[in-house]
């Protein structure tokens, strides 16, 4: 469906997006993870047809965007970082302008729009001018606009950020809705956990480069990221456990032990730091995730 | 306290463009204001008027009638030009010659029978100022000849019957003292007829000057808030999700356009209606040269709009140079003030100005009552400003509003 070939953007003496390349296939979910200013905005743009790459193309079902962008622009439905609404008009009337501009008419974007207001839970509230809205709420519709003409990818640019808990729980169940109806998406995060819970395939993007991108299995596979117990201590520790790396932070009274196997080896681990003298507060063990392997590429946390 | 003035000072000089359009514009309207009304550069030799244009028709022919003309004509700031009065009645209708003096056969004999002059002033109203002052010179010319005629005339009769005896020397040199002494008498008012050829009883072109003035300035402040709408979009996200859709960038930009067309429209359209109930304005005497008049000046206020938010890159930027471009045009355009009492210079800067060739339009229209055909050089001019205007405004809106990052 979407294929990235290579693609580069500068600006100035700033290299935003570096020689980045992927692959989006019919009804996948391709999360595009990094820090804030890793590139992710900008390749979304690039995709979008809106900024050109200096070098590289991008191809939807085989058709350079560049070349093609009115047929692409219809097939790709954006919802943007922003909350690119209208304040002053309501959510019906939004929905129905945006559609509009897709060649859909004023009876069939009503038609339409009923409907995903009816789907995202705010049908009750069509008639609301936007300001009225929460920002969760602001977001949702956010997203009903770019569904208005039933596009084949979406494409997502962080479309969960600022906004509480709850309201990113709704929007998550919506995402995976459209991700059962088999539709093609692309999302950019700085959630580790939006892209653990909601992915098919992970790019990690982190200066303008993508560092490593598959499934989660294949991320933790192929970048031997270690396991880790956190032991939070009282009195004094040790900077030394035999056969295990680790990590002393004194400040915090926090001690992090690698380990590949961290259920199987915690009965030795706990025994040798009875035997150091190390009195035990508490004991958790970290998985690896999305953040361990960002930390292990980059040596920076996801959030820097 | 403190923290706060300095955030907000922080702030204020951060953006270093807006900064200068907003000093900019105090200093410009001093130095324009100075200009129009303090007399400043008044000296400068090389800003010498461009003069007056006085139709005439010397009918006489006489001697006195020459006379009255050459002193005019040698004054400063008057320029006679010999006319037919058909000719000179059509220009002044059309708004190109402001008068004709008219002196009919038997002028020069009127004078000396002291009977009423048939001499006329045949003006355009609408330009009292100059008239006034025209109309003070044309009588002051009169008077002087017609009371140093009445002088004589009594000087001799009183030497005559109160000094014949004396020898005819003398009799001179008390003539001469009389006629030095003496003061000219006016009865200016009675000396020649005053015609007004435009604008009838009811149109009073004062009102037409504030309304058209007025409308015109204020639909200027409308379309600057429509245009800046568009950097309100761009920094909401909005821009970059309408680009991209699939319509195209240049459809963004006239969607703008239109719209504060529209808008203006019904502005100035309201506008005219109210000053028709309100003060009787009557705007009804060419409907066609009305509606025509009303869309070329919205589409050319419309334009400004769209070049408004062009050329600068935040809203701060667009207050400051859009109060300036508004306020520089409504002056020199005669919004604020009337085109003629300004130094000749501003009068030549005019021609830059929509209001100007809008307001001229109106008056055309309102005042004048003249067909469309009249107004076909305003409304050519208004769309040429308005065709280069979108055409600047273009190049800006994709070097500064397509501009993404």
């Amino acid at each position: 469906m979407l294929r990235v070939k290579n693609i580069s953007k500068s600006f100035a003496t700033n290299k935003a997006v570096d020689d980045v390349s992927f692959q989006i296939e019919k009804g996948q979910f391709y999360g595009l993870l990094g820090p804030n200013g890793a590139g992710k905005t900008t390749t979304i743009l690039m995709i979008s047809a809106i900024m050109q790459p200096d070098i590289g193309n991008i191809l939807i079902d085989e058709k350079d965007v560049y070349k093609n962008k009115h047929t692409v622009k219809l097939k790709m439905g954006i919802v943007p970082q922003e909350i690119a609404l209208y304040d002053e008009m309501s959510a019906l009337d939004n929905l129905v302008f945006w559609g509009s501009l897709y060649g859909i008419s004023k009876s069939n974007a009503k038609q339409k729009a009923n409907e995903l207001l009816d789907w995202i839970g705010l049908s009750d509230r069509k008639k609301d001018l936007i300001k009225t809205y929460s920002g969760g709420m602001k977001r949702r519709i956010n997203i009903a606009c770019a569904l208005m003409h039933n596009p084949e990818l979406i494409v997502m640019d962080e479309p969960t950020v600022g906004i509480d808990p709850q309201s990113r729980n709704k929007i998550y169940e919506l995402l995976d809705e459209l991700h059962n109806n088999k539709k093609t998406i692309l999302y950019t995060t700085h959630y580790m956990e939006e892209a653990e819970r909601m992915c098919d395939i992970i790019g990690i993007i982190d200066r303008g480069k993508i560092i490593t991108q598959g499934t989660l299995q294949e991320l933790k596979n192929k970048n031997n990221v270690d396991e880790s117990i956190v032991i939070h201590y009282e009195g004094n520790a040790v900077d030394k456990l035999n056969g295990y790396k680790l990590k002393n932070d004194a400040d915090k009274n926090e001690l992090i032990i690698y380990s590949q196997h961290a259920k199987h080896d915690l009965p030795g681990i706990v025994k040798k730091c009875a035997d150091a003298g190390i009195t035990i507060l508490n004991i958790d063990i970290r998985n690896i995730n999305l953040e361990t392997i960002f930390l292990n590429l980059t040596g920076r946390q996801l959030r820097d | 306290m403190w923290k706060i003035a300095k955030k907000d000072l922080k702030i204020f000089f951060s953006d270093k463009k807006a900064l200068a359009l907003a000093l900019l514009l105090p200093i410009g309207l001093i130095t324009m204001f100075a200009f129009a009304f303090g007399g400043v550069g008044s000296d400068d030799e090389e800003d010498i008027p461009t003069p007056i244009t006085v139709l005439f028709n010397d009918e006489d022919n006489s001697v006195t009638s020459k006379k009255i003309l050459a002193d005019l004509d040698s004054i400063p700031g008057i320029e006679l030009i010999s006319s037919t009065i058909a000719d000179a009645q059509t220009a002044i209708k059309n708004g190109d010659n402001i008068a004709i003096i008219i002196f009919h056969n038997g002028m020069e004999d009127s004078l000396n029978a002291g009977k009423i002059i048939p001499a006329e002033l045949q003006y355009d109203k609408s330009r009292e100022m100059e008239i006034s002052i025209l109309q003070n010179l044309l009588m002051s010319k009169i008077a002087e000849i017609k009371g140093a005629k009445d002088a004589d005339k009594g000087i001799e009769l009183t030497v005559q019957t109160q000094f014949s005896n004396l020898p005819p020397a003398m009799q001179d040199s008390i003539k001469k003292n009389i006629q030095g002494g003496m003061q000219k008498e006016s009865e200016e008012a009675k000396l020649i007829t005053m015609t007004s050829l435009v604008g009838d009883e009811e149109a009073n072109w004062g009102l037409i000057q504030a309304v058209a003035g007025t409308a015109i300035m204020m639909l200027l402040f409308s379309v600057s808030a429509i245009g800046q709408s568009m950097l309100e979009e761009k920094e909401n996200g909005v821009l970059k999700k309408l680009l991209q859709s699939p319509i195209k960038p240049y459809e963004i930009m006239f969607g703008k356009m239109l719209t504060a067309s529209i808008i203006s429209v019904f502005q100035l359209t309201i506008m005219f209606l109210f000053s028709w109930v309100a003060f009787g304005l009557e705007i009804f005497n060419n409907i066609p040269a009305l509606i025509i008049m009303i869309l070329v000046t919205a589409l050319a206020c419309s334009s400004f709009g769209v070049l408004l938010s062009s050329i600068v890159t935040t809203k701060k930027q667009a207050d400051s140079l859009g109060t300036i471009i508004i306020l520089f045009m409504s002056a020199i355009g005669g919004s604020m003030i009337p085109l003629y009492i300004m130094p000749q210079f501003m009068q030549n800067a005019a021609v830059v100005s929509v209001n100007y060739w809008s307001i001229q339009g109106f008056y055309d229209i309102f005042w004048r009552k003249t067909g469309i055909h009249a107004i076909g050089e305003n409304v050519i001019v208004l769309l040429a400003i308005t065709i280069t205007v979108l055409l600047v405004s273009n190049y800006f809106f994709k070097k500064n509003v397509l501009k993404l990052t």
